[in-house]
């Protein structure tokens, strides 16, 4: 053994460039609070954004956290300015009481279907960038009468008399209750706390009790040891609580002894607020299916390594709670990533895109059986209209054209070669790596 | 813009990840690694998929490192470090010093990606590290899995059959000064312990915690196939002491039992610290000439620099591999709103 | 077929297989000389045209070495070629060929040993099975 192995290599074919414009310009679409971080970051680089909201006025994007923005500093240092900033800037358009209703086209090219007051207008841009609200939905064993979800409480919430709305004083016992339903998401411990400080600030007895804190968000175990300094009580529950009227009951993991359990028993508590779990809203799962960027659970987040802050169909970004659900500050910094991912892609003009790493179809023994096109990760593959038969595809459409056939577009083909193996009547080969190099490869060694 | 010149000093990923980004915008980087190879930690770190992917990002820096060796657009200067920034009209003068030599540049702008520090064990005297050799940390574990590909004891080369995981060495600890939590430890612990399991079967594994700190969607996956194991004991204790016995193999642990609440003596094969992230220790070096102010935590703080000095990955505060790329992305954006601003 | 060295072809993903064949070599580790290293842009490239090409060649075993599940550069390519080997090995057992003839090896990028520990073995399983 002396490691003399043949190996044939992705041979190096020198690239054949073809320049393609993009005009910069952006579509920025959501409900969610990052598409202002989003809109603001993406004109201060001189790209003409269009912002498309479902409400009446700029502000109510980020309405639901204005408590938030009240109870932390740096919610607000990167929000509250934003709507100003976005209503000022002239450069943005914005449509307001608009929904996105259909999407399709390539990097450079979109088309994206707006309803706006019951009229539909179609937009061609060049890159798009949403960020959908989740749907906060509490779990069932805990939609009793007088229990609150977060979003719910932070809504109904009165900020200056530090109470809800229907009450006249401040609530005296608050619950949060936390983790009951998945622990992935952190922000509801850094809301629970932040807010718990800041409602201790109005008398009010705070518990917070959850399965682990999360403390794994800039300064939160400081303010976590303060919180407790400051009389806010923080359970480690074993069970899930179990909740009778105004009172909590469950098991404290904190205690030592898993033989004497320690019970613990909450009375009159006014206000209990229970996490809810985020879900994918409609309008996000619609979009994600329109342009097939794959998701899991209706979120794009972290499901692939490979695809951080970005989508696998080019041109397209996303934040917010199409991402993944995060406390705002965490969010900033996903939108403003995704802002300078799209950047990358309409912001200078124009692009080089290499025609020789693709994959191209022969047209004459194409069948139009659509696996191509349904197993294509980047969504690059149409079928599409030729004069003739056997005219090369890549060199542009004939005019009067009668006959199907696949169609790579090579501006966002990443010529991985998917269609190329599956296709069943081997009509796709790649430019630079054809099927007859690995099999003479194969017989000569 | 399209002239400007920007340095990236540190080669970890998300130095990297910047020079990258800004390569690729047409932007002319100079990126800078005071070590022989650029990598950063990351480049130590292993893959922790089980029977999938675990997500841990470790691959991302692997690949992203070749592309950056590769990439001509980038001007990669090794062995180098950064002596002095000064403010130079629009620009600052950068010294660069490169083995003995000392050089000057012109920057437009400057990108500190220096990193953090690993929390140095030994601190934790009663740990043992150092002292006992099947004490490891979690870096030391990380470089095992990665050129050895399974977990062997150092003292004899033997497959461990208990292995103890210590969460929160270094962070949580207001002793230490260090109120803050690492961000990256209970991941990377969880799923270190999921490929030992995975590679022996046979192996018990006790894992020592406080909270568990989520990373990232999915990661209820990994915890749910954790509690689901039988052989994987979440203890919710942090132990206080580690010792072995005179000429006896094996390490003894003093630990609370939770399930009496008595301290008891545990005994372990081997035993893994988790250790956290520290400012790095050259920070100070740097604060004069480009105005930077550590935090409260010590580590650097983005809004105190001057403008045309940008922060990115966990030079200013614990991150791990994915939240460093991304917050490397929003500080090149920063830097082309920065640089287009100034043309 | 010269069972005590086996011959293996070994489609590996530019990704993950790639570099971690050449990783494997960087630690020098041990590989046969009767390996065939074939690259391909993704796992999920590795066409049953290819896998029965190098059987019909006189290979005594396939081995594709791809990107573990949730970690395609290409989102599904390496679901797909899993797919596609087990479909390989149903056809095989059902003509009387064994179907370990055919691997599907998860790999990441810095796994060098892992991949000479799958070759090694996969080495030994045919040996025993000659």
């Amino acid at each position: 053994m002396s490691n003399q192995q043949a190996v044939l290599r992705i041979p190096e074919v020198a690239p054949e460039l073809k320049e393609v414009e993009v005009v910069p310009e952006a579509v920025v679409a959501g409900d969610h609070p990052t598409v202002l971080a989003m809109a603001d970051s993406l004109s201060t680089m001189g790209i003409s954004v269009t912002l498309i909201h479902p409400y009446k006025e700029i502000e109510e994007i980020v309405a639901h956290m204005r408590g938030l923005m009240e109870a932390d500093e740096e919610v607000s240092k990167k929000y509250a300015f934003l709507c100003e900033k976005v209503a000022a800037n002239k450069s943005i358009k914005v449509m307001s009481e608009a929904t996105v209703d259909d999407v399709s086209g390539w990097w450079g090219n979109f088309s994206v279907g707006i309803l706006q007051k019951g009229t539909s207008v179609t937009l061609k841009t060049s890159g798009i960038a949403v960020a959908y609200k989740g749907n906060p939905v509490l779990p069932e064993a805990f939609s009793a009468e007088g229990i609150k979800s977060f979003s719910d409480f932070l809504a109904q919430f009165d900020m200056r008399k530090g109470a809800l709305k229907e009450a006249t004083n401040p609530a005296k016992r608050v619950a949060f209750v936390l983790d009951v339903d998945g622990r992935d998401e952190k922000w509801a411990s850094v809301t629970a706390l932040r807010f718990g400080a800041y409602l201790k600030g109005f008398g009010s007895q705070v518990y917070i009790l959850c399965r682990d804190f999360k403390v794994s968000v800039d300064d939160m175990e400081r303010e976590y040891r303060l919180a407790r300094e400051a009389g806010i009580l923080i359970f480690k529950y074993r069970d899930y609580p179990r909740i009778e009227g105004k009172r909590i009951i469950f098991q404290d993991a904190s205690a030592v002894s898993e033989k004497a359990p320690l019970d613990v028993v909450l009375d009159d508590v006014d206000a209990i607020v229970i996490q809810e779990k985020v879900v994918p809203s409609k309008g996000q799962e619609e979009f994600l299916g329109w342009l097939k960027i794959p998701q899991e659970g209706g979120f794009v987040g972290p499901n692939n390594p490979q695809f951080i802050g970005r989508t696998p169909k080019k041109g397209v970004v996303v934040a917010g709670d199409t991402w993944y659900p995060e406390y705002p500050t965490d969010g900033y910094v996903t939108a403003l990533s995704a802002a300078a991912e799209l950047y990358k892609w309409i912001g200078r003009g124009t692009y080089q895109v290499d025609i020789q790493r693709v994959a191209e179809v022969d047209p004459s023994k194409c069948a139009t059986c659509l696996t191509c096109y349904r197993i294509c990760p980047h969504d690059s593959i149409r079928i599409e209209r030729y004069g003739e038969r056997n005219v090369y595809i890549t060199k542009g459409e004939k005019e009067g054209a009668t006959w199907e056939a696949a169609r790579v577009k090579v501006e966002t083909c990443n010529g991985c070669g998917l269609c190329a193996s599956e296709c069943p009547a081997k009509a796709i080969q790649l430019v630079y790596y054809p099927d007859l190099e690995v099999l003479e490869f194969l017989e000569k060694t | 813009m399209s002239d400007a010149h920007v340095i990236v000093v540190g080669g970890g990923i998300a130095g990297i990840t910047c020079a990258d980004e800004l390569a690729q915008m047409g932007i002319k980087v100079t990126l800078l690694e005071k070590e022989p190879e650029i990598g950063g930690w990351a480049a130590d770190y292993c893959c922790k998929a089980t029977d999938r992917c675990n997500r841990c990002y470790v691959c991302v820096s692997d690949k992203e490192r070749e592309n950056v060796r590769s990439m001509g657009e980038i001007a990669l200067l090794t062995n180098s470090r950064v002596t002095e920034v000064s403010k130079n009209g629009s620009g600052y003068i950068v010294k660069i010093s490169r083995s003995g030599d000392v050089e000057e540049t012109h920057a437009d702008a400057v990108i500190f990606a220096t990193g953090f520090t690993p929390f140095d064990a030994r601190k934790k005297g009663e740990y043992g590290y150092g002292r006992y050799a099947d004490v490891l940390t979690g870096l030391d574990l990380e470089r095992m899995l990665r050129e050895k590909g399974n977990a062997f004891k150092p003292s004899d080369g033997k497959v461990p059959q208990s292995v103890a995981f210590i969460q929160c060495v270094g962070s949580r600890d207001e002793s230490l000064g260090h109120l803050y939590c690492s961000k990256a430890c209970c991941a990377y612990a969880l799923r270190m312990a999921r490929v030992i399991r995975n590679q022996n079967p046979e192996s018990e594994i006790y894992f020592f915690y406080m909270d568990i700190q989520p990373a990232g969607r999915l990661f209820d996956e990994t915890l749910k196939a954790c509690e689901d194991d039988p052989n994987f004991h979440f203890v919710r204790a942090i132990p206080s002491k580690i010792y072995q016995y005179y000429q006896k193999p094996g390490l003894m642990m003093k630990v609370l039992n939770t399930e009496d609440g008595e301290i008891e003596e545990r005994f372990f094969d081997m035993v893994v610290l988790s250790i956290g992230m520290e400012p790095n220790e050259e920070n100070d070096l740097l604060w004069e000439g480009a105005s930077l102010k550590p935090g409260s935590e010590g580590f650097l703080d983005p809004q105190s620099c001057d403008e045309g000095i940008f922060l990115a990955g966990t030079v200013s505060g614990p991150k791990d591999i994915e939240r460093s790329i991304m917050d490397a992305k929003q500080t090149v954006l920063q830097t082309l709103r920065y640089l287009e601003g100034k043309s | 077929m010269g069972r005590n060295n086996p011959k293996i072809v070994a489609f590996c993903c530019e990704e993950s297989g790639m570099p971690a064949y050449e990783h494997a070599l960087s630690l020098g580790l041990e590989l046969p000389d009767d390996l065939k290293v074939v690259a391909l842009p993704c796992g999920g490239k590795a066409e049953t045209g290819y896998i029965m090409k190098a059987l019909d060649e006189g290979a005594d075993a396939v081995m594709i070495f791809a990107c573990y599940e949730g970690n395609c550069k290409y989102v599904r390519g390496n679901i797909r070629a899993e797919k596609r080997v087990n479909y390989l090995k149903e056809r095989l057992e059902k003509i009387g060929l064994n179907p370990e003839r055919i691997a599907f090896c998860p790999v990441a990028p810095a796994s060098g040993v892992r991949f000479a520990e799958l070759v090694r073995q996969e080495v030994e399983m045919l040996r025993e099975d000659a």
